[in-house]
C-alpha cells in the first residue's frame, strides 16, 4: 500500500466509521444491544449454547475470501443470517476499504531465511 | 494415503507453524525464535520454512494450510464492539481495520506468496479461534475421552469454551463471549499493576504470594458477577478495552485507590494484595468451570488451553481439588499453539485422519521439544569457523557428570541441547541451568544473566520417579505448568506479619525459606517440571548426575535469553548470549566451552537497548 493509497483508506475507513456505523450507536444504546454490557441478576446462567457444537467440512471452507468482493459478499449474508440487515448494508463499504487496506508485509531483510540452518 | 498438514497462526501475537502428518505432530515453531523479535506477530515465514525442512516436503506436496482463527466473525466482533462503544472507539476501529481487513483477511495471499503456492488444495482452510485451542488440547493428550475447557482473552467472540473430546471428535457446546473474559479480566490487572498485557500475566501471577486478597471482595462486588456454575459476566463500565487502548478506565482507578502503576515504578503494597485478589478471584472461576465441564461431558479427565491455562498456580489448586481423575494442559497455550491446533483440527475434523494415542499411556506431544535440533557436526562446525575454543565429551554420562560437577560448585550454564521448545517455556532443551541449593544463586543469576532484579523465584526440573521427594506432587509435571507446595520438612518457617508489613521485596525474596531456596516462592510454592528419560534423555542424565553428586536431584530450569529477548534457537544465538552475560559454562550439544576460555566478544551498539521489557 503506497503512502497515497494509505491517506484514501484512512479517509474511507473514517468515512464508514462515522457516516455509516455512528449512526447506529443510537439505536445500540436505546436498548438493540449487540452484547450486554454487565450482570443480569435474573438470568440463571450466563452461558450461551452453541448452535452448530461441532465444525463441519463447510466450516473450514467458509471463511476464504479470494478478494474483496467476496469479502463484501460473505459478510451481508453473515449479518442477513444474524439478523443484523443494518450491518449488512455496510458490508459493501467494508469490502471498498479493505481493497484499499490491503498490505502485504514487506520482506524483512534483516532476518535470512536460513537462520536456523545457521550457514 | 499420507496426509500433511501446516497449521499457522499470527498476525496478533507470537506467531507459529507447526507440521501434522496422518495425525502425528512432526514440528511446531514460533516465529519470534527466527526472527529474534519477542512475540514476532509477522506471518510466520521462517517457522514455516523450517517446519517443511523438518517434515523434508515441499510446499506443493501439503495437502493444507490452516489459519487458527475466521476473520469474518472477528471482524464482526470488531464492528459491533465499536458500534456499541460509539465515537470513542474511532482510533481503535481505524487500528482494527488496517490489521484486518488490510493483513489479516489476506492471509491466503500472505501464504500463497511465502510459500510459492497453496499446496493440493490450493486454498487456505480455517477453524475457529477455540476449536484450535480444544485441538490443541485434546489430540495430543493420553486421554481417550475428555472434558475440554479453554479459556483466553478472546477468539473472535468466544472467551470461554466447555465441550468433550472423544472418538467422534471434539463438540464445543457451550462458550461465553466477548466482552465477559477471564483472561482480559486478568490483563487488566496485569495492566492495571504496570506490567505489560499479554506477556506480563506471568509476573501478576507470581506477585501475587505476596500479597493478600484484601481487593477480592470489591473485585467480586463490582467487577465481576460469578454464577455458581462458573459463568460470568464482567461489569463493562469498568473496563476500557472497548472504546480506547487502556485496558482499565477513571472507575476502576477510583476502586482500587489510584492510578495504574508506572511500569518499572517500585511496587507497593497495593499491587502485591491486587494480584492476590484477582488471582484469588480467577481460580475460584475456574473450579466452577472445571466442576461445570465434569457435569457436562461426564468425562473423569480434563484438557485445557489458552491462554489463562497457562495460569499454573490455578491449575494446580485444579489438580488439587480433585475434579478430574487426570488434567492435561496444552504447553502451548496460548495464541502461538493456535498453529498446532490448527492443523490438529483440519487433519482429524477434515481430513478424517485417526487420531494416534500412545500405547505407553503418556501424550503424543513429544515433550514439546518439537523445534530445530543441531547436530554436533554443525556445532562443531560452526565453533571452528569462528574458532571458539571448546571441548568435547562425547561420552554422555561423562558429559552430564562435568555438567553437573560444574553446577555444584557454583557455574551458571547455557544448555543447548535437542530439538528446541514449542511453547512459552524452556523444558532443558534451551535453558539456564544453576544449583537450588545455593542462597545466592536466585540473586545472581538474575543480576548477573538475566538483569532483572526479580521478585519471582525460578522453576526446578526435577527426575519424574522423584519429585514427591521434593514436592507435594504425584503426578507428571512435565510442561511445568503446574505449580505444587515444597514438601513442608524442607521448609523453613518466616513471619508472615512482618512479611505483609515489609514492602521491600528484595529483603523478602533473599531469605531463604527451604533447602532449595532458589525455586522456593514466599509462599513455599514452586512452578515444577518433572523430566522423563523419554523426552529428553540428555537433560534426565543431567539431572541423575547432579543428584549423584550432591544429594539432590533438583536444578534450577530459567529460559535461555536475557531479559526481553526471544529465547535461544540456534548455537550462534546461544553463543551470544553466554558472551553478552555472566554465564560459566555454555553446553552446545556435545561440546563444552568455558567462559574464562573464550576470545573478548566485541559488539557494535548495546544490546540492551535492542529488547523491551514485558
Ligand atoms: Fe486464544
Amino acid at each position: 500500500m503506497s503512502s497515497i493509497d494509505g491517506g484514501k483508506a484512512r479517509a474511507r475507513v473514517k468515512k464508514l466509521f462515522f457516516r455509516k456505523l455512528l449512526p447506529l450507536s443510537d439505536m445500540a444504546r436505546r436498548g438493540a444491544a449487540y452484547f450486554p454490557m454487565g450482570a443480569d441478576p435474573s438470568a440463571a446462567t450466563y452461558y450461551v449454547a452453541r448452535n452448530a457444537t461441532r465444525m463441519s467440512r463447510g466450516d473450514f471452507e467458509a471463511p476464504v475470501c479470494a478478494d474483496e468482493n467476496e469479502f463484501g459478499k460473505k459478510l451481508a449474508a453473515l449479518w442477513e443470517r444474524s439478523g443484523n440487515p443494518e450491518l449488512a448494508k455496510c458490508a459493501p463499504e467494508m469490502a471498498a476499504c479493505a481493497g484499499l487496506l490491503y498490505a502485504p508485509e514487506e520482506i524483512d531483510d534483516e532476518v535470512s531465511p536460513f537462520i536456523y540452518v545457521m550457514f | 494415503m499420507s496426509t500433511t498438514i501446516l497449521g499457522i497462526s499470527s498476525f496478533y501475537h507470537d506467531s507459529a507453524a507447526a507440521l501434522v502428518r496422518d495425525g502425528e505432530i512432526v514440528a511446531a515453531a514460533q516465529e519470534e525464535r527466527f526472527s529474534r523479535k519477542k512475540h514476532d506477530p509477522r506471518f510466520p515465514r521462517h517457522a514455516i520454512n523450517y517446519c517443511l525442512e523438518e517434515a523434508f516436503i515441499e510446499a506443493d506436496e501439503l495437502d493444507a494450510i490452516v489459519f487458527y482463527d475466521n476473520p469474518l466473525l472477528t471482524w464482526d466482533r470488531v464492528v459491533k464492539n465499536c458500534v456499541m462503544a460509539g465515537e470513542p472507539a474511532f482510533e481503535q476501529f481505524e487500528k482494527a481495520a488496517a490489521s484486518i481487513l488490510g493483513i489479516k483477511l489476506w492471509v491466503q495471499d500472505y501464504a500463497r506468496r511465502t510459500l510459492g503456492c497453496l499446496g493440493r488444495s490450493g486454498r487456505v482452510l480455517f477453524t475457529d479461534h477455540h476449536f484450535a485451542h480444544a485441538a490443541s488440547a485434546f489430540y495430543p493428550s493420553p486421554f481417550r475421552e475428555a472434558a475440554i475447557l479453554t479459556l483466553d482473552g478472546v477468539g473472535e467472540w468466544d472467551t470461554t469454551a466447555i465441550g468433550r473430546g472423544d472418538d467422534d471428535g471434539i463438540e464445543l457446546a457451550q462458550v461465553i463471549e466477548y466482552p465477559h473474559s477471564l483472561g482480559l479480566l486478568y490483563s487488566a490487572f496485569t495492566y492495571f499493576c504496570g506490567f505489560k498485557v499479554n506477556s506480563g500475566e506471568y509476573k501478576l501471577m507470581g506477585l501475587a504470594p505476596y500479597g493478600r486478597p484484601v481487593y477480592e471482595r470489591i473485585i467480586r462486588d463490582n467487577l465481576i458477577d460469578l454464577k455458581d456454575d462458573g459463568s460470568f459476566r464482567l461489569n463493562m463500565e469498568y473496563f476500557g478495552y472497548l472504546d480506547s487502548f487502556r485496558m482499565t478506565n477513571e472507575r476502576f482507578d477510583a476502586l482500587f485507590g489510584g492510578p495504574p502503576r508506572q511500569p518499572e515504578s517500585r511496587i507497593t503494597r497495593r499491587e502485591m494484595d491486587l494480584a492476590m485478589s484477582v488471582q484469588a478471584v480467577l481460580e475460584d472461576a475456574v473450579l466452577r468451570l472445571a466442576r461445570h465441564a465434569r457435569r457436562e461431558s461426564g468425562a473423569p479427565n480434563l484438557v485445557m488451553a489458552g491462554g489463562v491455562a497457562l495460569n499454573c498456580v490455578a491449575n494446580g489448586k485444579l489438580l488439587r481439588e480433585g475434579i478430574f481423575d487426570h488434567i492435561w494442559i496444552q504447553p502451548a497455550s496460548g495464541d502461538a499453539g493456535g498453529a498446532l491446533g490448527a492443523a490438529l483440527m483440519a487433519a482429524h475434523g477434515y481430513f478424517g485422519s485417526p487420531r494416534r494415542m500412545s500405547p505407553g499411556g503418556r501424550d503424543t506431544l513429544k515433550g514439546s521439544y518439537l523445534g530445530p535440533a543441531y547436530s554436533s557436526a554443525e556445532v562443531r562446525a560452526f565453533l571452528e569457523r569462528h574458532g571458539y575454543p571448546y571441548e568435547r565429551i562425547e561420552d554422555p554420562d561423562g558429559r552430564a557428570r562435568t555438567v553437573a560437577q560444574a553446577l555444584a560448585d557454583g557455574k551458571v550454564t547455557g544448555f543447548l541441547s535437542g530439538r528446541m521448545e514449542f511453547g512459552p517455556r524452556a523444558l532443558g532443551a534451551r535453558s539456564i541451568i544453576g544449583d537450588p541449593r545455593s542462597e545466592t544463586m536466585q540473586s545472581t543469576m538474575n543480576l548477573k544473566i538475566k538483569y532483572r532484579e526479580s521478585f519471582r523465584p525460578f522453576a526446578p526440573s526435577c527426575l519424574a520417579e522423584n519429585a514427591a521427594e521434593y514436592f507435594d506432587l504425584d503426578v507428571e509435571s512435565p510442561y511445568m505448568l503446574l505449580v505444587a507446595p515444597v514438601r513442608e520438612e524442607r521448609c523453613i518457617p518466616f513471619d508472615r506479619e512482618a512479611f505483609y508489613n515489609n514492602e521491600d521485596m528484595l529483603q523478602i525474596i533473599n531469605q531463604a525459606r527451604s533447602d532449595l531456596p532458589a525455586i522456593t516462592h514466599v509462599d513455599f510454592s514452586a512452578r515444577v517440571q518433572t523430566v522423563h528419560p523419554d523426552d529428553h534423555p540428555d537433560y534426565y542424565r543431567l539431572i541423575r548426575a547432579f543428584r549423584e553428586i550432591t544429594g539432590f536431584g533438583v536444578i534450577i530450569n530459567t529460559s535461555f535469553n536475557v531479559r526481553g529477548e526471544p529465547i535461544v534457537c540456534s548455537p550462534a544465538d546461544a553463543y551470544r548470549c553466554f558472551m553478552r552475560t555472566e554465564m560459566d559454562l555454555l553446553v552446545l550439544e556435545d561440546c563444552l566451552l568455558w567462559k574464562s576460555n573464550q576470545p573478548a566478544f566485541a559488539e557494535a551498539g548495546d544490546w540492551r537497548k535492542d529488547y523491551e521489557l514485558d
